[in-house]
């Protein structure tokens, strides 16, 4: 019953990085409508920034320098590539951000290293609270309301402010909010480096308790495609939702059968597809 | 536009039958030719049918662990039947993985292509009292052919030259085939493709899966080649590679595949030993090629000659 | 009595949520007519017209062809049934000729889109149906070039051999003059003129003239319902018809 309750609970801790990166990857791809199959190298680099801060200075910067530098650096690839590309249509933006995915895992390597990283959880945060008969890390916690409360800023400034509104105008009906005064495509580039420094404060948060390792995007792709697939394309919801159940599902088969906890999240994704083609969330 | 017309092809089967005698290194040269075969096979998809692929490593994997699975541990079974296990697996994983992700429209239906990879991947790694997981597959035997032994590397490039250019002018045949026609008529406009009577989900899922037994025929031919599977032959690294080979020779036309392969495995050959960290180059030049050239190197020839009929790149997807 | 016609449908409705765009409409379309569909914006004729091409599905009621119910149908499947149709916006497949173009629609009637060793070119029956639809809508000169190269007017005309290419017994036209002016709609009138003689056609159109000039039959719609119908000059005479529509237009 103990082991069930930790890998609920580190499975929750999972869930909220996936929930923080597919969120990202909603905004990107289910809003902006633009493919971004570099989410996760987004998500590699934030930890490696991350990584940098906390050797060289603290935990409380690496929060702050890793979205930040990362949102910065998606920016400029946005303005600068992927939004002249959008008229090519989506295969072309899918390779260009391919060709980007090459490009981060090769300049981790040639920046930090091919050698897996680690940082040792920050002083304040180690230790755990005891629930029980089990302990809980204090960082894991942390984590955990530092997600939630991103995933909620998030959703309320989309859904509750007046910014938020233009955007979701701007999504609709890009021409009428430029006639009436807004540059929708800047907010637009705002919205991608949002979505962008998303991913990398999760690869920030998950650092001290899976280090780093150049190929570390890969797999954040290809479980965020499974997450938008099971929550539904284009659904906020849908994306932390499913992020969560993904990393319940991951986390408790390690009970059932350890080796076969990456497939059986595959399998999940195929059964959704199956039974539900539109996703848990997805309306269309 | 004809692009199974004899001249161009007999080129292609000039330089295949020279280029040991240019260039010394047959196992080189044989690995140049199976990345033919893949960017083909995905050049297929994306230049004929205008989907992008992303997990045509699935289908090579598929090939490479069947064949090898079958040379490890039956003796005696000739090479061609290898071969045509190998494109059964890769066809029968595509029909699968096809008909599965084409459930999704658009970019939806390329992510899934991606996912069932890493499936795949997983799958590979863990099973690996079948697969040795990331040890490979080890004992890999390779077969004589009609009683000629293929044990040296000569030889057995000739042998994988012959497989390439059967392949690869049924391929040729298959593109100037009614069938071809109509999976460029639904790049262009599938709605309309639907609008005038055709079952366009069928015809997405059959190119799939031939695109997926002539990876799997390549998937084979590299078990052979190196006596062993690698966990590599159905990553992502290797899904990625296709894709890359494919965009820089071009989709507008078949033989861009081979320009493309071709330059890859030369340029990871000759880079990487200058300089380990090559692949930020090629994801430089994969980028300028994305921006700057979408019709690949292949398009440079075809700006050289204007008089050549020309075939778009497809613009749109989705 | 009207005789039963070719295309007919029975009480057909669609609603979006709380609207009724199309409500409960009865279509007689005989053999060998031109029959136009007009109304005011938001009448509904757009909707309808995706019921009957088989685009959409209605909340109820049915559609008919030649008295078999196709209410049910796909695109695809009315298609094979002998029901083509063009587009309102310009819908050919750009990158390919405009011979291309016609040809793969006439590959649609074959057993052969299958066929993956013998050249498409041996389909000496689709290349000549191809060469005789191209000759016939006047695009001979430009079978070599790139449809979606063409000029406005031409791909108005290459969007409708695509659709004749197919072979179909009815013909469904969805607004082909919009956007064309001066010769180009023109051109197209007399096209329409010619097809009149060989298909029955069913028209969207905006453009009055065109209307009057070519129809046979013409059905009003108004707030998803029809309003009347006749012959192009009783519904001119229609003071209903005035008020609602000719008049509103202003």
């Amino acid at each position: 019953m103990e082991l069930v309750a930790i890998e609920i609970l580190n499975g929750i801790v999972l869930g909220v990085i996936y929930a923080l990166v597919a969120a990202g990857l909603t905004l990107i791809f289910g809003m902006l409508d633009i493919p971004n199959f570099a989410h996760g190298s987004f998500y590699a680099l934030g930890a490696y920034v991350a990584y940098t801060a906390m050797t060289h200075a603290n935990f409380p910067l690496a929060l702050v320098a890793a979205p930040l530098a990362v949102g910065t650096l998606g920016l400029i690839v946005d303005a600068l590539f992927i939004r002249r590309l959008a008229r090519a249509g989506h295969t072309y933006q899918i390779l260009f951000t391919l060709g980007i995915v090459l490009i981060v895992q090769e300049a981790i390597v040639l920046i930090w290293g091919a050698d897996p990283t680690s940082v040792d959880v920050p002083a304040a945060l180690s230790g755990g609270i005891a629930l029980g008969p089990i302990s809980f890390p204090y960082y894991r916690l942390f984590l955990v309301a530092v997600a939630a409360v991103l995933i909620a800023a998030v959703w309320l400034g989309l859904e509750r402010t007046k910014l938020g509104a233009i955007i979701r105008a701007g999504i609709e009906d890009s021409e009428m909010v430029e006639a009436i005064g807004y540059d929708i495509q800047r907010l637009f580039t705002l919205v991608f480096a949002l979505g962008v420094a998303l991913a990398a404060i999760a690869g920030a948060l998950i650092l001290p308790i899976r280090g780093g390792q150049p190929a570390m995007g890969n797999e954040l792709n290809a479980i965020s495609f499974v997450v938008v697939v099971i929550g539904g394309l284009g659904s906020y919801a849908g994306a932390v939702v499913g992020g969560i159940l993904v990393g319940l599902v991951q986390s408790l088969m390690t009970l059932i059968l350890p080796s076969a906890s990456e497939v059986a999240i595959f399998a999940a994704m195929v059964l959704v597809l199956l039974l539900r083609p539109q996703g848990l969330f997805g309306t269309r | 536009m004809n692009v199974a017309r004899p001249g161009a092809f007999l080129v292609l089967v000039a330089l295949v039958a020279v280029a040991p005698l240019v260039v010394h290194y047959p196992v080189l040269l044989t690995q140049a030719l199976i990345f033919g075969l893949l960017a083909a096979a995905f050049n297929l998809l994306l230049g004929e049918l205008g989907f992008l692929s992303f997990g045509q490593a699935t289908f090579n994997g598929l090939g490479a662990y069947a064949a090898g699975l079958l040379l490890v541990h039956v003796a005696h079974v000739p090479i061609l039947v290898a071969l045509l296990v190998a494109a059964l697996c890769g066809a029968g994983g595509a029909l699968v993985v096809g008909a599965l992700s084409m459930q999704g429209a658009g970019v939806y239906a390329v992510m899934l292509t991606f996912a069932f990879n890493e499936l795949a991947f997983y799958l590979a790694f863990q099973l690996r009292d079948l697969t040795g997981g990331d040890n490979g597959l080890r004992g890999v035997v390779r077969p004589e052919f009609i009683g000629i032994s293929l044990a040296g590397e000569n030889a057995y490039y000739y042998f994988v030259a012959a497989v390439f250019l059967v392949v690869f002018y049924a391929l040729l045949r298959l593109i100037d085939s009614p069938f071809g026609h109509v999976l460029r008529a639904i790049r262009e406009n599938e709605p309309r493709a639907r609008a005038i009577g055709y079952d366009t989900r069928r015809f997405k899922v059959t190119a799939f899966t031939i695109s997926g037994a002539v990876s799997g025929i390549a998937g084979a031919a590299y078990a052979m080649l190196y006596g062993f599977v690698p966990l590599e032959v159905v990553n992502f690294d290797t899904s990625t590679n296709i894709v890359i080979m494919g965009l820089l020779g071009g989709t507008g036309s078949p033989y861009g595949a081979i320009v493309g392969a071709a330059i890859f495995t030369l340029l990871s050959d000759r880079l990487s030993r200058l300089w380990a960290h090559w692949p930020l180059l090629l994801g430089i030049l994969f980028c300028t090629v994305v921006l700057t050239l979408r019709g690949g190197v292949i398009e440079i020839v075809h700006r050289l000659r204007p008089s050549t009929p020309r075939r778009k790149a497809p613009l749109r997807s989705g | 009595m009207t005789p039963v016609g070719m295309l007919r449908t029975e009480k057909l409705c669609k609603s979006f949520g709380g609207t009724v765009a199309v409500d409960s409409v009865d279509l007689n379309v005989r053999a060998a007519s031109l029959h136009a569909i007009i109304g005011p914006n938001g009448a509904g004729k757009t909707t309808l017209f995706n019921l009957l091409a088989g685009e959409m599905r209605p909340t109820s009621g049915g559609v008919f062809f030649e008295d078999r119910e196709i209410t049910r149908l796909d695109v695809r499947e009315r298609s094979h049934l002998g029901i083509g149709r063009s587009f309102q916006r310009t819908n050919i497949f750009r990158a390919l000729s405009a011979y291309e173009n016609v040809r793969v629609a006439a590959q649609s009637r074959t057993q052969a889109s299958f066929a993956m060793w013998e050249p498409a070119t041996r389909l000496r029956d689709v290349a000549a149906r191809a060469q005789a639809i191209l000759d016939d809508a006047g695009l001979a000169a430009l079978a070599v070039r790139t449809a979606g190269e063409l000029a406005g007017g031409d791909q108005r005309l290459l969007e409708i051999a695509i659709a004749l290419a197919t072979a179909p017994k009815l013909l469904l036209l969805d607004e082909p003059s919009q956007g064309l002016s001066g010769e180009d709609a023109l051109r197209l009138m007399a096209r329409i003129r010619t097809l009149a003689e060989r298909y029955t056609i069913v028209l969207i159109e905006h453009n009055m003239n065109l209307v009057m000039e070519l129809s046979d039959e013409i059905t009003v719609m108004n707030f998803g319902s029809i309003l009347a119908r006749g012959t192009p000059a009783e519904i001119r005479a229609d003071p209903q018809v005035r008020e609602a529509y000719l008049g509103s237009r202003g």
